[in-house]
């Protein structure tokens, strides 16, 4: 893109679909998601990058979707909470492990906090307690404590590398 | 309501020449300081963004046989995870490993640590240390200048208009210096500094040798503090050279700041974390 | 009570509402949307205290895309909500958080851009009073002309027993001290979000949003537009958090959204920003509070005087019953012969103190736990002992007179006290940190603290405590559950979808929860007090028994036995002396209805009554029944840097019964780790009027690295008050914890810090900052 638009057409793959999306120039990703895309999954928090609700995977890693502008996500592969269960409508083994381990509340960090324990998982499968805490740091849930969250994130690692589920 | 111009150009020169043409656009790369400044200004002077998240030459990290190269948009995360940066350059590692959170460290560059220069950042320390260089390009002219005297043209408002910063240069030398760096923050990860301490030196026949000490988020741009050095260069640490490295570090930060409210606190924790830094050297 | 075999409750069932919200699928306030619908932005005051002298809105109105631009000449009824809040301020403005017009665009950006444009003329009339002692003072300006020395109406209590003067005559010593608390948000992560629309076909005005209290939001929009309680509609969305929070601001918003969307014909959207949230939102009430205990030569506490005064803002709906609930439990939870207790609520021009978890309970907890610690150590007695030598015992007297029968002590303190002790190896630890903090040789000292509480269930005196619940069986054998409490993340929609299952033996899987709607279900008040689970927990088990008791009498004779014979168990209704008659449970409710024409919707309305209180002494049946705890804290200080790490948490709980023990937990290390941060890092800046603290880069809750080790004994007891014996989980987790970091705080370093956050300033310990 060589020349400078006040409107852009955003070409991306979004949960493993490419779309075209024509966003404003000072459009977020967050607002392309949850606003054109309508995967409101995807919760604004703080808005400045601090409470982490908005995170989404960009290229494999969690990002702040408030602190990346639209235009910036041309050609990127963004993962956000709908795109994780499995095409026949099962549950990803995260997102079981978070039902049955209560790391539920109010469930508006939730989608971010899933999203932070796959890509964790997917670099490092049976994370230590440390490990763990150190991925979700940057997302804030003030219902939970954490400890059950952190419960969720190894019951999945245990489930997906002795079960074999996916 | 004005309509916001975005720009995705692949190229330096590109970037530049928008820049000039449109000089209230702003550079945006992991946007993690801009974006947060865009939406607080209610009449906001930016009029565009210029992406350069795509620009090939500023990404990326080499090294040559002195020295490492680290691009511009080299994130947060990327100089933390680099193998070879923990191994020579560790000092830059754990700044960069206390940044923000995971999700800023993913987005968050070097380049816009330095250029967005707050207070707190994390890393200048850290590259103070380490007498790193920056690469600055402008239309017209290509320049290096070291970190130190980049915060020095920022600081006297002096930092010419229309440069972008290309890549980071940091010596590698020989032998690894022994290197300390520790943030203290109110929170255990994911909150700002309230201070910052970064120290390498080498000891040789149990002599310190090359003694580099930097300050960060207790003055309003983080600093070196050569007077402190000079005290135990080329002496063996001891308790009390410690403390009074500590002292002297108080004194050169108060002759910046004044005593303000803050000095209470500021003035024993100050001393205390420098001494911290030194001990290691016995 | 004999041992019952549950089968729903007391088992951790899976939350109804979790494969909704693992998916992203829940819509919370901002992910709904409305057809045609307007966005709409508050224009606020830019000074705290002042004379409006005119607002322009005629910039704003011109521009492209504009819909409505409001001031406080368009409110349709009353523009004074709750304790004197001015939906939109007119003449005056009182805090940084006043409205004076707000604007509905196309878009938020051109709402936020209008509102840019308003033009506001002030007049500064003397200094904001932000200050608790200086609003109270003879000589501080009124901030309402009708109320004298600042005094919040109705907040001021009190409570006595015995005659302090008396008991501190007898003592030994006379312990006084001074504890203070600042202002804390609720810090839920979701802002609030409200859309407003008129429902043309019945001139409704319908709200949805992420509101705690339908009911409290429906009787406030209809002051201000003017209307009758049963023209406005409030439908609950999923809220992000709340923990009493999600409030007044949804007054305010909804109020604001409900005027334009009649206004304009068109739904109208409003939805906070976090700096918005943080000024609007209520807070945690900062106490000063001032004690004196008497202490006898042998330990014993003779008396216990305190007078406190609490810190609202310029307008509260709450200090009036947050008050109330503080002088009940002043004096802790010991046996003290004489007791005084005086407590008021001041207005200042700062942001407002309102419901946030615990209520009251965490800033006096804080108080009278490092009191009662201080005088331990005075006594030359270690915590532990002295409080149980101290504590309340079952046939012991509280304050408010009420004899603690085993019913309202179902466990001892005592035994609670002596757990959590025993588990974390109190005594030895104590002594040994004690000893350690001389040694110089290390900075990082360590502590161990402990703290001990009751609590009362319910709303008690505060108010009528009533709960409401519709159960409807559909021919098909499931079942709607409808409560007038609502689901707020603390998990009441899987408890009480639990409770209906144990009472009809069926599985969860045939509940269907019902988001609250205030059309469809009577008004029982907020949802607050942790009294979900009681309230509204025996209002479903009641709506059950009424449906159980009808369709037994249609059954039975196929069953052939008589009515009380009948049993709901395994998804079959059947005859309980002769198991082999049984019908199942959805061809049962098929005949009810399509054979004999029986009604399977039931309402069920639990009211233990209004609580006799003699309001001049305070005395009487405050609260129907107490929960008691204990918790140890274990922490790391570095004195160099005055950083404090939590490194283990022990409670030990009693409370009834859990019905689901995992959600309880859950509820309790939430509590817990907001206590964390209430103890050590959470605290806003509004001392000059002006709001500092706007966003969670400076109001720091904890993260997960902040995370103790955290070790909960529940013990379960058959509790008279709640269904099957439960009672609320839900506040009594957070208000021990920063009794208990301080008093480790003093065990690690020597010196006692009285005043929350226990920050690095603090910590620290300077002597010329700190208190000694």
């Amino acid at each position: 893109m060589n020349t400078s638009q006040t409107e852009i057409d955003v070409t991306c793959t979004v949960n493993g679909r490419s779309v075209t999306v024509r966003t404003k120039g000072g459009d977020r990703l967050i607002d392309m998601l949850r606003d054109y895309l309508h995967l409101t999954g995807t919760k604004e928090g703080c808005s400045i990058g601090e409470c982490g609700a908005c995170t989404v995977l960009m290229d494999g890693l969690p990002v702040n979707s408030c602190m990346v502008l639209a235009g910036q996500a041309q050609g990127k592969e963004i993962l956000t909470i709908e795109g994780l269960k499995h095409e026949d409508g099962d549950l990803h083994p995260l997102q079981q492990a978070f039902i049955d381990a209560g790391a539920i509340q109010c469930g508006y960090c939730t989608p971010a906090m899933i999203l932070c324990g796959y890509a964790l998982l997917q670099r490092s499968p049976r994370p230590s307690v440390h490990e763990i805490k150190q991925a979700i740091s940057g997302t804030l849930c003030r219902c939970t404590g954490y400890v059950q969250i952190i419960e969720a994130v190894t019951l999945a690692a245990d489930r997906i590398q002795t079960k074999g589920e996916k | 309501m004005k309509n916001i111009r975005f720009f995705q150009p692949d190229t330096v020169v590109h970037a530049l020449e928008f820049l000039h043409e449109h000089p209230k656009a702003r550079i945006v790369a992991g946007g993690t300081d801009l974006l947060p400044e865009y939406r607080e200004k209610e009449d906001n002077a930016i009029t565009g963004f210029i992406d350069i998240m795509r620009i090939r030459e500023l990404s990326g990290i080499s090294f040559d046989d002195h020295a490492a190269h680290i691009g511009a948009l080299a994130t947060h995360a990327m100089i933390a995870q680099n193998g070879t940066l923990k191994e020579r350059l560790p000092v830059l590692s754990a700044a960069c490993s206390h940044v923000g959170s995971p999700q800023i460290r993913n987005l968050g560059t070097i380049g816009g640590n330095i250029i967005t220069m707050s207070a707190c950042a994390d890393t200048l320390p850290a590259l103070l240390v380490l007498e790193a260089r920056m690469v600055m390009r402008s239309l017209h002219q290509t320049r290096t200048i070291t970190v130190e005297e980049y915060i020095d043209e920022k600081r006297k408002q002096l930092v010419p208009p229309g440069e972008m910063l290309i890549k980071i240069v940091c010596d590698l030398p020989d032998e690894v210096p022994l290197s300390y760096f520790f943030k203290l923050s109110r929170r255990a990860a994911a909150a700002k500094a309230r201070m910052t301490v970064a120290r390498t030196a080498y000891i040789e026949s149990g002599q310190v040798r090359n003694l580099r000490l930097s300050v960060g988020a207790v003055t309003s741009l983080a600093l070196r503090y050569r007077e402190a050095e000079k005290l135990i260069e080329g002496k063996a640490v001891t308790d009390q050279l410690c403390c009074q490295a500590g002292e002297r570090v108080v004194h050169d930060m108060l002759a910046v700041t004044g005593r303000r409210k803050s000095a209470a606190y500021k003035i024993p924790v100050l001393t205390e974390m420098v001494r911290r830094s030194l001990e290691g050297l016995q | 009570m004999k041992a019952r075999q549950f089968t729903a409750v007391s088992r951790s069932l899976p939350r109804v509402d979790g494969h909704a919200k693992v998916t992203g699928a829940m819509k919370f306030g901002d992910d709904v949307n409305l057809y045609r619908q307007l966005y709409a932005k508050t224009v606020y005051t830019r000074i705290p205290k002042g004379t409006v002298k005119s607002v322009n809105i005629d910039k704003a109105c011109k521009v492209a895309g504009v819909a409505a631009v409001i001031t406080q000449k368009d409110v349709p009824g009353k523009p004074i909500t709750f304790g004197r809040f001015p939906v939109i301020a007119g003449k005056e403005v009182r805090y940084i958080g006043d409205a004076l017009a707000v604007v509905a665009a196309e878009s938020s950006e051109i709402a936020a851009y209008a509102a840019s444009l308003v033009e506001v003329e002030y007049e500064e009339v003397g200094k904001p009073i932000t200050d608790i002692e200086e609003a109270a003072s003879f000589q501080a300006a009124q901030i309402h002309a009708d109320a004298p020395g600042n005094l919040i109406d109705h907040a001021s209590h009190h409570l006595e027993m015995g005659d302090a003067d008396t008991g501190l005559s007898h003592a030994d010593m006379i312990v006084e001290r001074h504890y203070r608390t600042g202002f804390v948000d609720n810090g839920y992560i979701e802002p609030e979000a409200v859309i407003a629309e008129v429902e043309i076909n019945t001139q409704t005005v319908v709200i949805r949003g992420t509101i705690q209290n339908p009911y409290n939001i429906r009787s406030a929009v209809a002051g201000v537009l003017g209307y009758p309680l049963n023209r406005i509609r409030v439908i609950q969305t999923a809220i992000g958090g709340s923990f009493g929070g999600k409030d007044e601001s949804m007054i305010a918003l909804s109020c604001r959204a409900s005027i334009l969307a009649l206004k304009t014909g068109r739904p109208v959207k409003m939805v906070f920003t976090r700096e918005e949230s943080f000024i609007c939102s209520p807070k945690r009430h900062p106490f000063h509070s001032s004690y004196r205990a008497g202490l006898a030569k042998d330990g014993k506490i003779t008396a216990i005087a305190s007078t406190h005064y609490v810190q609202g803002g310029p307008y509260n709906k709450q200090a009036m019953f947050a008050n109330w609930r503080a002088s009940i439990h002043a004096a802790g939870p010991y046996r003290i012969p004489h007791v005084d207790t005086n407590i008021h609520g001041v207005y200042t021009n700062t942001i407002f103190g309102g419901a946030y978890r615990g209520f009251s309970s965490p800033q006096v907890v804080f108080a009278v736990e490092s009191l009662i610690d201080e005088c331990s150590e005075l006594s030359g007695m270690n915590p532990r002992e002295f409080r149980m030598l101290n504590c309340l015992q079952p046939w012991d007297t509280l304050p408010t007179g009420q004899q603690l029968s085993p019913e309202r002590m179902p466990a001892n303190l005592s035994q609670l006290i002596e757990a959590v002790c025993r588990k974390t190896s109190f005594d030895e630890k104590w002594e040994q940190f004690r000893i350690m903090k001389d040694n110089r040789a290390h900075t990082v000292k360590r502590g161990i603290g402990l703290s001990a509480t009751f609590r009362g269930v319910g709303l008690g005196g505060e108010g009528i405590d009533t709960g409401s619940a519709s159960v409807t069986i559909d021919s098909d054998g499931y079942v709607q559950v409808t409560s007038g409490f609502t689901e707020m993340g603390q998990g009441l929609a899987t408890s009480l979808s639990q409770i209906a299952a144990e009472e009809f033996g069926i599985d969860i899987s045939r509940i269907t929860w019902n988001q609250n709607d205030t059309s469809a279900n009577m008004d029982n008040g907020p949802t607050v007090a942790s009294r979900g689970i009681v309230s509204g927990g025996n209002a479903v088990v009641q709506a059950a028994r009424k449906l159980k008791k009808r369709m037994a009498a249609v059954l039975c004779g196929r069953l052939g036995c008589r009515i009380e014979d009948v049993e709901f168990a395994d998804s079959m209704v059947r005859n309980n002396l002769d198991p082999e008659k049984q019908i199942n449970f959805s061809d049962a409710a098929f005949i009810c209805l399509q054979e004999h024409g029986i009604s399977l919707y039931a309402l069920g309305w639990h009211s233990p009554g209004p609580q006799p209180l003699d309001h001049k002494t305070g005395r009487g049946e405050a609260y129907p029944s107490y929960l008691f705890g204990a918790t140890v804290a274990e922490i790391a200080v570095d004195t160099g840097t005055g950083k404090i790490t939590a490194e283990r948490i022990t409670s030990a709980i009693e409370l009834g019964r859990a019905v689901n023990p995992q959600i309880v937990r859950g509820q309790f290390i939430g509590g817990a780790i907001q206590g964390l941060g209430f103890a050590v890092m959470e605290e806003m800046d509004c001392s000059d009027g002006y709001m500092h603290t706007l966003n969670f880069n400076d109001f720091m809750i904890p993260g997960a690295m902040d995370i103790p080790e955290i070790d909960i004994m529940l013990f379960e007891t058959d509790e008279h008050l709640g269904p099957y014996g439960a009672k609320g989980i839900g506040e009594i987790g957070i208000e021990m914890i920063a009794p208990a970091v301080a008093n480790a705080y003093a065990n690690a370093v020597g010196k006692r810090i009285r005043e929350l956050p226990l920050n690095l300033e603090r910590a620290l310990a300077v002597d010329e900052g700190g208190e000694a």
